[in-house]
C-alpha cells in the first residue's frame, strides 16, 4: 500500500484518494487548515478534490484560529 | 531619520529599501509596525477598515485619547512619533481574496494580522500562488505557555507562528503579553526573511 509522510508519520493511504478524501476519512475538517503537500500551500479554496497525493509525497496540517 | 544604529550598512539599506505589507491593524498589525520601525524598517503598505474602541487598549499600540479614531489614521500618527521620515501607505478598505494581491504586489514580505480564523485563511488563500513570504499567526490568546509559540515555515514561503491550537474563545481572551510575543515574533521573522537570516 502506498505511504504518505503526514504529520510527519508514515501513513498509509489509497491509491488514487484524493487530497480531500484523504482528510475527511481522516476525520478532518478542511475549514481553517492550511495543507503543505511537498511544499505547496494549499488552503481550502485549492481544488484539493482534484489533487491526488503519491507514494512518498509528504503532507502536513496547520489550523488557523482566531486572535490578533 | 535612521532610528537603529546598531545595523551594518548593507542592513541599513537592505531595511530601508524594503516594502513590507501589514494586513490588518489591530493587536498584531500595530504592534508588528512599532517593531519594524524601531529595527529601522521604514516604508510599508497596510489597511484596515476599522476605527479604535475601548476594548483595543488591552494589546492594540493606540491610546484612550484615539478612541473613534479611524486605525489608519491614529496608527499613523503613533508611529511617526517614532520615527517621522517613516513612509506609509495605509488603506482604509477592506481586504478581500481580489484585492490583496493586488495592494501588496509589491511587498518584499505580507504580515497576516487578522482576527478572524477565516481572514486569516483567506489572506493565504490570496498569496499563496505569489512568491511573497507571508508571516502569518495562529493560536496567541490567553496567558502562559510561552514556550508553546513557535515559528513554523509551511511550505515554500509561509511562516505561521503561534501555538495553533489557542483560538479566541468566551474562555480564551486576546491580552497584551501573549499577542504581543506572537507580534514580535511576526517582526522578528520578518527582519530575519530581509537580511537571509535563520528564522
Amino acid at each position: 500500500m502506498p505511504q504518505i509522510t503526514f504529520n510527519g508519520k508514515e501513513t498509509e493511504f489509497t491509491a488514487g484518494e484524493s487530497l480531500l478524501a484523504f482528510l475527511q476519512s481522516r476525520r478532518f475538517a478542511v475549514k481553517s487548515l492550511i495543507l503543505d503537500w511537498n511544499g505547496q500551500i494549499l488552503t481550502e479554496k485549492d481544488p484539493l478534490d482534484t489533487l491526488y497525493p503519491k507514494d512518498g509525497d509528504t503532507v502536513d496540517l496547520f489550523s488557523m484560529v482566531g486572535g490578533g | 531619520m535612521n532610528v537603529n544604529p546598531y545595523l551594518s550598512a548593507a542592513q541599513q539599506i537592505i531595511l530601508t529599501q524594503a516594502k513590507i505589507g501589514v494586513a490588518g491593524l489591530g493587536g498584531l498589525g500595530s504592534n508588528v509596525l512599532s517593531h519594524l520601525i524601531r529595527a529601522g524598517v521604514s516604508h510599508f503598505i497596510a489597511a484596515d477598515f476599522d476605527t479604535v474602541s475601548p476594548s483595543n487598549l488591552n494589546r492594540q499600540f493606540f491610546f484612550a485619547d484615539q478612541i473613534g479614531q479611524k486605525k489608519t489614521t491614529a496608527l499613523a500618527e503613533n508611529l511617526r512619533r517614532i520615527n517621522p521620515d517613516v513612509e506609509l501607505e495605509f488603506h482604509d478598505c477592506l481586504l478581500t481574496e481580489e484585492n490583496i494581491p493586488e495592494i501588496f504586489k509589491n511587498c518584499h514580505a505580507v504580515v497576516e494580522a487578522f482576527d478572524k480564523a477565516d481572514a486569516k485563511t483567506m489572506l493565504i488563500t490570496a498569496l499563496s500562488k505569489t512568491n511573497i513570504p507571508i508571516v502569518a499567526a495562529s493560536g496567541l490568546a490567553g496567558f502562559g505557555k510561552s514556550n508553546d509559540i513557535r515559528v513554523r515555515k509551511v511550505g515554500s514561503h509561509l511562516y505561521l507562528i503561534g501555538d495553533l491550537t489557542s483560538g479566541i474563545s468566551p474562555e480564551l481572551a486576546p491580552a497584551s503579553p501573549r499577542v504581543g510575543i506572537a507580534a514580535a515574533m511576526q517582526a522578528n521573522t520578518v527582519i530575519a526573511i530581509l537580511l537571509g537570516m535563520q528564522i
